[in-house]
C-alpha cells in the first residue's frame, strides 16, 4: 500500500475576494463543492501548476515528499514535473490530433505505446481511434480526455465540473465512475 | 528589343528568401510577444513591429537608409569588417522586402495564437508536453489557417514591395530591379509594351501563391472537421 498525502494550503488575492484553501488528503477522493465563482477552479490549477497562488504551499507526498510549490522557499514546480492529471471544464481536446493522437500526446517517444489501445479499450473507445475531437459527442468527448490523463500515468487526479454535462450524459458519467473507482483501487494497492 | 528577364528571377529570388526569414521570424516574435505578461512593454513593441505597416514604404526606407547605408551604424559595421555593401545590392532588395512585409505576418500569426484556447496549452503542460513541443503541436497546428493567410500577404507584400525597395536598393537593371521596379522603369521611358509583359508575370506568381495557400488551409481545416 503506497501512501499518498496531498497538501494543500494557499492563499491568493483574486478581483472580488481572498481565495484560502488549507486541507490535507490522504489516499482518498475529495469532491469540492460551492457556487461558481468561488473558486473551485482556482484551487485545482493551483495544484496543477497553471496558476500560481501569492503564497503559501503545495505538496506530494508519494514515499519521498514532492513540493509542487512554496513560496518561503521560492519553489514553484512547473506543470509538466507536477506529475498531476487534470480533467478541464471543457476537456480541452487538442483538435487538430485525432483520439488515438490526443490520448498518447502526453508520452515520451521511447515509451512503450501499449497503454494507448489499453485507455482507448477501457473507455470504450474502440472504432474511434481516428475520430478527430468534433466528430464526437461530449461524453466520448469527456471519455477521451480521462484516457488522455490516465495514459500519462498521473500521481493526482484533478476533476473541474466532471458532472456539468450530467443530464446528457448521465449513463457515461455512470460508466466513468466505474472505471474511475477501479483505477483508484489499481493505484493504491 | 526583347523583353529582360532579370527583373522576374531578382523577384523570385528576393520573394522567397524574404517569406523564408519573415515567416518565422514573425512567428517566434509573435509567440513571444503573446507570452509577455508586462503589458506596457507589449503595447511598445507592438507599437515598432507594426510601424511599417503604417508608414509611408519611403519613410522606411528611408530609416533603412540610415541604418544599413554606408555611413550608418550596421551598413558601416559591414563594409568595414567584411567589405561587404548593402545598400544598394541584391541583399537590400530582400532587407527592404522582410521589414515591409514583416508587420502583416507578425499581426497574422499574433492574432492566430490568441484564438488559440489557452485550456489547450495548459492541457499540454499538465501532460508533461515541454514548451516547444505544446508550440508546434498545439499552438501553431491549431492558428495553422490564421499563420497561412498572414504568409500569403506577407509573400504579395515582399513581391509587391516598391517605395522602400527603391530608397534603400535603388533600381540598378540586373541587379537590384525588381519586377514592380521594372514595370515603373519601362513606364517610365514609355514601353507600355515591356511594362505589359511584366505585369502579367506578376499577376501569374501572386494568384499561384496565393491559390497554393489557400488549398492548403482549406484542406487543413476541413480535416478536423
Amino acid at each position: 500500500m503506497c501512501n499518498k498525502l496531498l497538501k494543500v494550503n494557499i492563499h491568493k488575492e483574486l478581483k472580488e475576494f481572498d481565495l484560502d484553501v488549507n486541507f490535507e488528503l490522504k489516499n482518498k477522493r475529495l469532491g469540492i463543492l460551492g457556487p461558481s465563482g468561488c473558486g473551485k477552479s482556482m484551487t485545482l490549477k493551483s495544484i496543477a501548476g497553471i496558476v500560481d497562488p501569492d503564497k503559501g504551499v503545495i505538496s506530494l507526498n508519494t514515499g519521498d515528499d514532492t513540493v509542487y510549490f512554496n513560496s518561503d522557499k521560492k519553489i514553484n514546480l512547473r506543470p509538466q514535473k507536477r506529475n498531476v492529471g487534470y480533467l478541464f471544464q471543457n476537456y480541452a481536446l487538442f483538435p487538430n490530433m485525432t483520439v488515438e493522437e490526443n490520448v498518447a500526446c502526453g508520452l515520451p517517444k521511447d515509451v512503450n505505446k501499449e497503454i494507448v489501445h489499453e485507455m482507448i479499450k477501457r473507455f470504450h473507445l474502440d472504432g474511434l481511434e481516428n475520430r478527430y475531437p468534433r466528430q464526437l459527442s461530449g461524453g466520448q468527448q469527456q471519455r477521451v480526455a480521462l484516457a488522455r490523463i490516465l495514459a500519462y500515468g498521473p500521481d493526482v487526479i484533478l476533476l473541474d465540473e466532471p458532472f456539468s454535462a450530467m443530464d446528457t450524459f448521465l449513463k457515461e458519467q455512470l460508466r466513468i465512475m466505474t472505471v474511475m473507482r477501479h483505477f483508484s483501487s489499481a493505484m493504491s494497492s | 528589343m526583347t523583353t529582360d528577364w532579370s527583373p522576374v528571377f531578382i523577384s523570385m529570388k528576393t520573394a522567397s528568401l524574404s517569406i523564408f526569414i519573415t515567416f518565422f521570424v514573425g512567428l517566434f516574435v509573435a509567440w513571444g510577444l503573446v507570452k509577455l505578461k508586462n503589458d506596457s512593454i507589449k503595447i511598445v513593441l507592438d507599437g515598432i513591429f507594426t510601424l511599417p505597416l503604417v508608414l509611408p514604404p519611403t519613410v522606411v526606407g528611408f530609416f533603412l537608409l540610415w541604418i544599413f547605408g554606408v555611413r550608418g551604424p550596421i551598413g558601416k559595421f559591414f563594409i568595414d569588417f567584411f567589405t561587404v555593401k548593402i545598400a544598394f545590392s541584391w541583399s537590400a532588395t530582400v532587407i527592404a522586402a522582410v521589414v515591409m512585409s514583416f508587420p502583416l505576418m507578425y499581426r497574422s500569426a499574433r492574432g492566430a495564437f490568441e484564438q488559440v484556447d489557452s485550456n489547450l496549452l495548459d492541457a499540454g503542460r499538465t501532460l508533461g508536453m515541454s514548451e516547444w513541443k505544446i508550440f508546434w503541436k498545439i499552438l501553431f497546428a491549431n492558428a495553422l489557417p490564421g499563420i497561412i493567410s498572414g504568409g500569403i500577404l506577407a509573400y504579395a507584400r515582399g513581391l509587391g514591395e516598391f517605395g522602400a525597395t527603391a530608397m534603400l536598393a535603388g533600381n540598378i537593371a540586373g541587379e537590384t530591379r525588381t519586377l514592380p521596379m521594372a514595370v515603373y522603369s519601362e513606364v517610365a521611358a514609355g514601353n507600355m509594351g515591356e511594362a505589359f509583359n511584366y505585369v502579367i508575370v506578376i499577376v501569374i506568381i501572386a494568384f499561384i501563391a496565393i491559390f497554393i495557400m489557400d488549398y492548403i488551409s482549406i484542406r487543413k481545416e476541413k480535416q478536423w472537421k
